[in-house]
């Protein structure tokens, strides 16, 4: 089975190489891992360091967003024929030792999508309180609009089989990706499971990261876009 | 004709020759210009004969002439938000996808080269 690692990244120059040496060089049931990294308009170095560090590098020029670089990823592994995506971040909040649970469950034919999950064992890093709270609002929110029932909406740690990425459409480019995912994995009926990972708040994730209070404006557009659809 | 329905007057004839203007330099459609010119047609009726927006309100059952202008005002005011927004939401899918071709174009040149 041939596996790509999608990795989103915007301006992280500080962090895409110690994230690329950390993935894994082999997994079990896997005979081939291609790290991709999207690199979506930086204005550092990200996509010339990626190339250094061997990963395949797809150039947005501009800057799309997060959900619309990891549909860029997803095209191309299904256009080359990858049996298997994860998705990992940039940033080093993900772990590459959780990689390996991850896959084990769609490459056994099990599910179609894993889920990576913070609240379920494993723990968050220095995750503030705050943090939490507006995760624990997602989880509610999504179960009453998308009738899917997760204890993690936002985590970017997530793996698919190539007939789940034919399958979800992603339309939003932005962060309301996460919860797209979700909505389709709902709606289109694939299985799914979580698996718990770990994810590290660091000083240099939480000054690059999320406001918490883009949640609502998250919302807001889900909310918009069930409407019109 | 009092002050504001001659400064209203201008204004209107000012914004329909502009849009005739582009429908000249075919930068807008005939359809466009239809919508437009009814809409101005309106204003110019209304801004000379302000009785007739009594009337049509008294028709409708909207109290004052004036409380019609300005519900009919916000409702085109909305749809032409609305219109705008939905625009430039295409815009926005249209670049990305746009930058999503060229990305993968690119990966593909390199990879050949190697
Ligand atoms: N392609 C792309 N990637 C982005 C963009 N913004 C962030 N990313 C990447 O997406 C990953 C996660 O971004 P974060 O902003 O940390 O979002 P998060 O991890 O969900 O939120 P935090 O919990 O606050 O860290 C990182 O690998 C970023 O480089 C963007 O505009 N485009
Ligand atoms: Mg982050």
């Amino acid at each position: 089975m041939k596996l790509a690692i999608v990795i989103a990244a915007y301006n992280e120059e500080n962090s895409i190489h110690s994230t690329l040496s950390s993935l894994p060089k082999k997994l079990d049931g896997i005979n081939c891992i291609v790290p991709i990294v999207v690199d979506d308009g930086s204005t550092d170095r990200t996509g010339e360091l990626a190339e250094e560090a061997g990963a395949q590098v797809l150039t947005h020029l501009i800057n799309r967003g997060q959900g619309a670089a990891l549909k860029t990823g997803f095209d191309y592994a299904v256009k080359y024929g990858y049996d298997l995506v994860v998705t990992f971040d940039a940033d080093g909040q993900h772990q590459s030792e959780d990689i390996p649970a991850l896959i084990r469950p769609i490459v056994d034919g099990k599910v179609e999508v894993t889920l990576g999950s913070r609240f379920k064992g494993k723990k968050a890093i220095n995750m503030s309180y705050s943090r939490k709270i507006v995760l624990l609002i997602g989880v509610i929110f999504t179960r009453l609009i998308s009738r899917i029932s997760v204890t993690d909406t936002h985590n970017g740690l997530r793996a698919f089989s190539r007939k789940a990425l034919q399958t979800i459409e992603l339309m939003q480019d932005k962060m309301e990706h996460a919860s797209e995912i979700l909505d389709q994995i709902s709606r289109h009926k694939l299985s799914f499971m979580e698996v718990p990972v770990t994810i590290k708040y660091s000083d240099y994730s939480l000054q690059k990261g999320q406001r918490s209070s883009q949640a609502l404006k998250i919302a807001l557009t889900i909310l918009f876009y069930k409407m019109v659809r | 004709m009092n002050l504001f329905s001659f400064f209203g007057l201008i204004f209107v004839i000012f914004a329909w020759s502009r849009a005739f203007n582009r429908v000249r330099t075919k930068l807008m459609s005939w359809r466009e210009f239809l919508f437009w010119s009814v809409i101005w047609c309106t204003a110019v009726v209304i801004l000379i004969w302000p009785s007739y927006s009594t009337k049509l309100a008294s028709y409708i059952g909207i109290g004052r002439g004036a409380d019609v202008i300005v519900y009919f005002s916000l409702l085109l005011i909305f749809y032409l938000l609305y219109r705008i927004y939905a625009y430039i939401d295409t815009i926005e899918r249209d670049i990305t996808k746009l930058v999503r071709v060229m990305a993968v174009e690119r990966q593909n040149v390199k990879s050949k080269k190697l």
